[in-house]
């Protein structure tokens, strides 16, 4: 069912699309999975994707996290016509976008972002940020230093001066 | 300044800091799901850090004031600086709450509010969204603010209080404006008219005079990312990514009779009693499809109610959350008198239209109005000055928590609420019917006379969602969304709705169809209006069980 299900995506969607990660990884996707990155889609209206996609910025193991993204969020888009499908799929999304970004851990992380970033993929870029978002929200500054080993390169002084002109935003 | 980066951690076994390495870009938008404050603490963690949060082009000061202990006296003054400490950098995104919590010491007022607003404009902000604080009732007052701007996008506002200055600021100094969303708000204004709005969301609105709706420009929302799990607004944002034109407009009126209440004129009671009624309208509005396709998809007569009609034509959602004031007894009911005049099918005369909707009738296109959620309520309460004001919370949105009504799920506990409230209604009406020669008004033949005793009074009185409700009389299609389980006692689960038609009906025909989603194994649903002159919709089991 599945299969033939891709099977006809992969029919009706026409052209497949190579990326090639930045150690040389090589992925096959369809068109409609491809253009959910913005670079991408750029690049398809340009009609430069023969060769396939290089994406030196991008590893290997960060891009099949990416490209399961996409094809996850492909299969939404497709579905959306079929409303009982749609319904069923929408479920299982947030449990594999919550699934996804809880398991990160912090440089596969900033990894994601960065390639999501750099692929213009709007969706997986909010969901990145949010999740560091909610690492960095309740927490004080030392908090947020240790959790994300941000070195603190000011003097006491300096500190001290900083926190006196935005005292509103510390006082709890 | 570039970016300068954090260096890796000595030794130690220590992480990178590859949060301080990402592009400030990105740290912004890390920035944007954050509150102003947390923020704006980060200046502190290192020199990277040091100015990056007053460039954030997101400033969200929601619930500034829920996260601080009163205690701090002196916060009160520091409070007021998040925007203006930004010294000229451009705020994209505001995000505010129109006031702090009313427990303890206030942080800020409401002017720091108003304050903050005028700031955000002035440095060209996009989006403002003001959400009003869900514990306090009271309007947050927007007559003080100018709301002039090239800039300015997107608007949301919530529990605001719109005057007609506001309004014409809205409709013609706001040249960029496209989206505009009203919750809660009270509007006092006569016009919203606007080239450039493409979106118009109103839900649970008190509209306090005529209103005129122009703008030839809405169209189909254009947001493409639509939350699956989405209230009916995002919903019908949703089922607009047609190529029609369509207005949505989620709107709750209340209608408040204030002269009949007032003086208790025989003309209420006869007008209350006498005319054919909305019982029906106890449909709710959680479709439980997330989508145009999928609510019709388990409708069971009809296989595209909302798109089926109009391909090239437009088309208005019409999520009608009526609440009617009166006076009489003690309950809420849905199934209670619907004032004639409310959705009385006599039109406006020629000469006094006071509400038009040219946005609703492009020339050669029909209009479709599409009652989601239709639900009537009226609060059988000793007259309310504080309803009328705007003060009082007694219409029932008193279990609306959030803030927030792109994710407002507030009319399931209406619903439950009415549910509650049905039996007791139930009785109360049986002994009406059984001795209450007054209420015995309801002679079909009077309705033309008191049709135009209405009409007078929504020319000297306030009266609310009367005058938008003429829009109904100019619908040539009706379109009634139900839910057949959800907020109806178990008894009525298997809902049936009518229509029926009265002679001086809507001088345009009307073509009413009701669709009832079928609700988690609940069968029929089989609604069938055949014509209706926007005169009354009734549930027939309601009716047989009420007389």
């Amino acid at each position: 069912m599945a299969a033939a299900a891709a099977e006809a995506t992969t029919d009706g969607g026409g052209k497949m699309i190579i990326l090639i990660s930045a150690d040389g990884k090589r992925f096959e996707v369809t068109e409609a999975v491809a253009s959910q990155s913005q670079l991408i889609s750029n690049m398809i209206e340009d009609d430069c994707t023969e060769n396939g996609v290089r994406l030196p910025n991008v590893d290997g193991d960060i891009l099949t996290m990416v490209v399961d993204y996409c094809n996850m969020h492909a299969g939404d888009a497709a579905a959306a016509g079929d409303t009982m499908k749609a319904s069923s799929t929408e479920e299982e999304l947030k449990k594999f976008d919550a699934e996804l970004v809880q398991a990160l851990e912090n440089p596969v992380l900033f990894k994601l972002i960065l390639a999501a970033n750099f692929l213009n993929i709007k969706s997986l870029l909010d969901m990145t940020c949010q999740r560091v978002a909610d690492m960095m929200s309740g927490k004080t500054p030392e908090q947020m230093r240790e959790t994300f080993s941000i070195e603190n390169d000011f003097t006491p002084e300096e500190e001290a001066a900083i926190r006196q002109e935005n005292a509103w935003a510390f006082d709890d | 300044m570039p970016p300068k980066k954090a260096k890796p951690s000595r030794g130690g076994g220590a992480a990178e800091d590859r949060l301080s390495a990402l592009p400030d870009a990105v740290l912004h938008h890390v920035m944007s799901f954050l509150r102003a404050w947390e923020v704006a603490r980060t200046c502190v963690l290192s020199r990277r850090w040091r100015h990056l949060w007053a460039s954030a082009p997101c400033v969200d000061l929601r619930r500034l004031a829920r996260r601080r202990p009163p205690s701090a006296a002196g916060a009160a003054r520091q409070v007021r600086l998040p925007v203006a400490v930004r010294a000229g950098a451009p705020v994209d995104i505001l995000r505010v709450m129109s006031s702090p919590d009313g427990e303890g010491e206030e942080d800020y007022t409401t002017s720091d509010v108003q304050t903050w607003i005028r700031a955000a404009i002035k440095r060209r902000a996009r989006v403002i969204q003001l959400t009003d604080h869900p514990m306090d009732e009271a309007f947050f007052n927007l007559g003080f603010v100018p709301i002039i701007s090239c800039h300015l996008k997107h608007l949301k506002l919530s529990g605001s209080l719109l005057w007609n200055t506001t309004l014409m600021q809205l409709s013609s100094q706001c040249p960029a404006l496209e989206i505009l969303e009203l919750k809660k708000c009270s509007l006092h204004g006569h016009e919203i008219s606007s080239t450039s709005l493409k979106s118009l969301t109103m839900v649970k609105c008190r509209i306090m005079a005529d209103v005129t709706i122009a703008a030839p420009n809405l169209s189909k929302g254009s947001n493409p990312n639509v939350d699956p799990e989405s209230t009916p607004a995002r919903r019908w944002q949703l089922a607009t990514g047609e190529p029609i034109q369509s207005v949505h407009i989620l709107v709750s009126f209340v209608v408040h009779h204030r002269r009949a209440v007032n003086r208790g004129s025989q003309s209420f009671r006869r007008s209350s009693t006498s005319s054919k009624q909305i019982q029906s309208a106890q449909a709710t509005s959680s479709i439980k499809q997330s989508n145009p396709q999928a609510s019709s998809g388990c409708t069971n007569k009809h296989s595209d109610p909302v798109l089926r009609h109009h391909v090239s034509r437009s088309q208005a959602v019409l999520v009608a959350d009526l609440v009617v004031a009166s006076r009489r007894g003690s309950s809420l009911s849905p199934h209670s008198h619907w004032p004639v005049a409310a959705l009385s099918s006599s039109p406006p005369a020629p000469s006094s239209s006071h509400v038009s909707c040219p946005a609703f009738r492009p020339p050669p296109a029909r209009v479709t109005i599409c009652i989601v959620a239709a639900q009537v309520k009226v609060l059988y309460k000793d007259f309310d000055e504080d309803a009328i004001d705007g003060i009082n919370s007694d219409d029932g949105e008193g279990c609306t928590s959030d803030s927030d009504y792109d994710d407002s799920d507030a009319n399931t506990c209406e619903y439950s609420e009415i549910a509650d409230d049905y039996d007791d209604e139930k009785q109360r009406q049986e002994h009406c019917e059984g001795h209450n020669p007054i209420d015995d008004y309801d002679d079909e033949n009077q309705h033309e006379e008191h049709g135009e005793e209405h009409n007078q009074i929504g020319h000297d009185e306030v009266l609310g969602g009367h005058n938008v409700l003429h829009i109904l009389s100019n619908a040539e299609i009706l379109e009634l969304l139900a839910d057949g389980g959800e907020g109806f006692p178990p008894d009525h689960s298997n809902v049936k709705l009518e229509g029926g038609c009265r002679e001086e009906a809507a001088p345009v025909s009307s073509e009413v169809q009701s669709i009832c989603a079928d609700h988690a194994g609940s069968t029929a649903c089989d609604a069938s209006f055949e014509y209706i002159g926007t005169k009354y919709i009734w549930l027939p089991e309601c009716e047989n069980d009420l007389i």
